[in-house]
């Protein structure tokens, strides 16, 4: 397990588009998945009913301005959670069509091919 | 109407489920015409009694409407009138009761002309009086979408319509299906609340059944399980979107009871999560459209075992009782009465149940209830 708050979560290289890969940290499973070129780490828990998010997959989210029509959005990924499809916006977190539901997301880079994530701080921030 | 009644209980009760019905068909096929009249035929025409179509859908069990408490089975509209005025209501909102299954009439053509001769029978006979305490449902024939939008807006002109009743479900889909968004659009544009009976699907000779996997045998499993097609259609209705393109429609749920409410919600939340897929024009949870847009009749009310009861299994989506209001069933011998009711449910909820839930719905403040 890694230790500490900036843990490694493997090679970028093994990681399918869109599949999640979850390591172990010290404040429980952590996912990592790549999405059209950007890195993504969220908690690998669903806060729903603590599915296995982190075995879900990432896809864009589809979208709706007129009932009985469908399209999808470009602009953001989310995953989707196996056991009751529950999606969550993996740039903020929030649950798609329930903003009361929050997935725990962290900053993720990499450095040469090597993915680290670190468990105390959000993307793009400092704290 | 006065507001002092025999058992002593306040002014301004509305009860929403009074079921009014004809005692002769005759009553309805007069307002059909000339050309439908042949169609039905007349009685009597031969000597031994045959000549005419009986328009009854109806149940395969006996049905507390034939056993009203000694009384005459299906009062006329001065009796009705008697009895709600006993029962402690300063108005009573007439829902159909046999009558309400005509949508479904496996003939739509002849059970769309009946539905127009209920809704004008209706008028005259029970609307039109002017100290009469009933308002009324606008019966579409579901089955002809586009025409019952028409109707809603020629029947809505009258003061005393105060409602659409899908009725019987004559397409056998859920109502919250597109192919039903004419009559939904009708209703929003005029202002009025649509009313879902439970059993107007239960015809055992029209498509759908009013339970799942079946008609029931006896009234007691109809009873026992009537919520269900309530929870078929208000599913239907927020996952499909109705309240999305409504946001102002209210939705009467009728003939289940309440207490099926909290569990239904709960499942709706809990399998929220695939319509993220599924229906992806959906902008709120089901908990909020159901508070928003969904109102329940207690009629026919679970006997719970206290009023704590009532508080402990409703207090986590309602604690006002704000979404519920009381209907009687009258006249069925089952019915429920004000005083029962009242002494049933918590004490904080009377004013919503008894009143005000209603009077929002219908456009009425106390005062007009409880004169007139």
């Amino acid at each position: 397990m890694n230790a500490g708050p900036v843990i490694t979560a493997g090679n970028v290289r093994d990681l399918e588009e869109g599949v999640p890969s979850v390591v172990a940290a010290e404040v429980g499973g952590i996912a990592v998945a790549v999405w059209r070129g950007k890195l993504y780490a969220f908690r690998a828990t669903c806060p729903h009913e603590q599915g296995p998010v982190g075995c879900g997959r990432v896809r864009t989210p589809l979208v709706s301005d007129r009932t009985g029509t469908a399209g999808t959005d470009e602009s953001r990924p989310v995953v989707i959670c196996p056991w009751h499809r529950w999606e969550y916006d993996l740039g903020t977190g929030r649950g798609v069509r329930n903003p009361r539901a929050a997935l725990r997301t962290f900053k993720v880079w990499q450095e040469d091919d090597t993915i680290y994530v670190d468990t105390s701080k959000r993307p793009g921030r400092e704290g | 109407m006065t507001s002092t009644t025999s058992e002593g209980v306040g002014s301004g009760v509305i009860d929403t489920a009074v079921h009014h019905d004809w005692r002769d068909q005759n009553e309805i096929v007069r307002y059909l015409s000339s050309a439908w009249r042949e169609y039905v035929g007349e009685s009597k025409w031969f000597s031994w009694g045959l000549g005419t179509k009986d328009i009854s859908l109806d149940v395969p069990y006996m049905h507390p409407r034939s056993a009203a408490m000694g009384e005459s089975p299906t009062p006329g509209y001065a009796e009705l009138a008697a009895r709600l005025e006993r029962s402690g209501a300063d108005k009573g909102v007439l829902v159909y009761g046999k009558s309400m299954l005509m949508p479904a009439d496996n003939n739509p053509h002849l059970g769309r002309e009946l539905c127009h001769a209920l809704n004008r029978w209706t008028v005259e006979n029970w609307l039109d009086p002017d100290d009469s305490p009933f308002l009324g449902s606008i019966l579409v024939a579901n089955q002809f979408p586009e025409l019952s939008a028409e109707w809603i807006r020629e029947f809505s002109r009258h003061p005393r319509m105060v409602q659409v009743a899908l009725g019987g479900n004559g397409l056998g889909k859920p109502f919250g299906h597109p192919v039903y968004d004419p009559i939904f659009r009708a209703a929003a544009d005029t202002g009025m609340p649509v009313v879902i009976h439970t059993l107007a699907d239960g015809a055992a000779d029209s498509l759908p059944h009013s339970l799942a996997g079946g008609v029931a045998a006896s009234y007691a499993e109809y009873r026992a399980l009537s919520a269900q097609s309530l929870m078929t259609h208000a599913s239907s209705l927020i996952s499909q979107g109705v309240f999305e393109r409504y946001k102002d429609l209210k939705v009467v749920l009728m003939g289940g009871g309440i207490a099926w409410v909290p569990a239904f919600l709960w499942r709706m939340q809990t399998n929220f999560g695939p319509f993220g897929r599924e229906a992806p024009w959906l902008r709120s949870l089901p908990y909020d459209y159901f508070l928003r847009n969904i109102r329940v009749s207690t009629y026919h009310l679970e006997k719970a075992p206290s009023t704590e009861s009532w508080r402990s299994v409703l207090r986590a989506v309602d604690d006002s009782g704000s979404i519920f209001c009381y209907g009687s069933g009258m006249p069925f011998g089952d019915f429920d009465t004000v005083a029962g009711v009242r002494a049933t449910l918590p004490a904080e909820w009377h004013p919503n149940v008894f009143g005000g839930t209603a009077g929002d719905l219908y456009g009425l403040t106390s005062e007009r209830v409880a004169n007139g």
